[in-house]
């Protein structure tokens, strides 16, 4: 391999490594599992290769790879019926718990709730959070990646931030009455 | 956008949670794919042969048993294997010790058909065909349940009857 590809493919692993966490957590959001969304980053990098011809193969910005990923993750939730069964099987044999984001060591029980409402966020909701919080994209990169105005990229965000606080609010209520002893 | 501080304190609390990055076969894919990308750019090869399956990177031959297998992801950062998982190499797996549960496999055309013509005048398309193969086996020694999952690359050259 001449130099000038092999510092091409270093750049691109660069790129790789350091976008892949926000990417996988969009991705996350499209797929059943971790698997599929890791087999969707490797369509996207192969797509957006493809893209960058134009621009000598340099590796693409954040925003450009967002919408390539959900373009093709559009394309991969049609496929995901046909796969259904199959994947069935396998998730029957998981051991471990599939999670797309990590809670910090510090307050992991509220770290773990949270998480958990995030997952369960409708995903309209769940992917304008997923692209500000984990993606960094401004609201206005995030309408042109979900191809809404940026105004409704900041009401949805907004809308899911209340709506975590609602649930957040329920759960520890509901918490505290269970901690509570009995006759006290 | 004003938010309220208990809003604001919310997306601290968002921010503390940490995206997972890729698994290190995950990373290893990736990183082949960019190797064949690199290497094959200005080549003939569609973007299509570049995408590395699953079970085709370095441990190509190895098919993981037990808690790994179906992606299962664990808490901390990247681990693609748990410390009590087995590897086994693909030739094992196909022998007397398993038995098949499950086989499915599907073909997948990811480009059009390239016409051409030969020298001696007759028409031809190429083009090319990927086959996956699931299968579901388990071992009937500890009874563990494996699927694998196999992609091969066809190329399909036949004689264009019709327009």
């Amino acid at each position: 391999m001449s130099s000038e590809k092999q510092s091409l493919g270093d750049a691109w692993k660069e790129w790789l490594d350091e976008s892949a966490p926000r990417l996988l957590a969009y991705a996350r959001g499209r797929c059943q599992s971790a698997e599929e969304a890791e087999d969707l980053l490797q369509d996207t990098l192969i797509k957006l290769w493809e893209y960058q011809a134009e621009r000598s193969h340099r590796p693409p910005d954040l925003p450009l790879a967002f919408s390539v990923m959900r373009f093709l993750g559009l394309d991969h939730g049609r496929k995901a019926g046909r796969r259904e069964r199959r994947d069935q099987k396998i998730i029957q044999f998981q051991a471990g718990e599939d999670h797309w984001l990590d809670p910090s060591l510090e307050d992991a029980e509220e770290a773990v709730m949270l998480r958990a409402e995030v997952e369960a966020l409708p995903e309209k909701l769940r992917e304008v959070l997923s692209l500000k919080i984990w993606g960094g994209l401004t609201f206005a990169e995030i309408g042109k990646v979900v191809e809404i105005s940026h105004n409704t990229a900041a009401s949805r965000y907004r809308y899911a931030l209340e709506q975590l606080q609602k649930r957040l609010k329920h759960l520890k209520k509901d918490h505290e009455h269970e901690s509570i002893p009995q006759g006290s | 956008m004003n938010m309220n501080q208990s809003l604001k304190d919310l997306e601290s609390q968002l921010e503390q949670l940490s995206p997972r990055g890729l698994s290190n076969q995950g990373r290893d894919r990736c990183h082949s794919t960019i190797d064949s990308l690199v290497e094959e750019s200005g080549g003939k090869a569609g973007p299509s042969a570049w995408r590395l399956p699953r079970f085709s990177t370095a441990a190509a031959a190895m098919v993981a048993l037990g808690s790994g297998i179906g992606g299962g992801w664990f808490l901390g950062v990247q681990p693609s294997f748990s410390k009590d998982e087995v590897l086994v190499t693909k030739s094992e797996q196909s022998g007397a010790e398993f038995d098949q549960l499950d086989r499915e496999a599907w073909l997948i055309t990811q480009e059009s058909p390239k016409v051409y013509v030969t020298e001696n005048g007759k028409i031809r398309e190429i083009f090319r065909e990927v086959e996956v193969t699931k299968e579901v086996v388990k071992h009937r020694e500890s009874g563990v349940v494996v699927t694998v999952e196999t992609t091969d690359h066809h190329v399909v050259d036949s004689e264009k009857s019709e327009f």
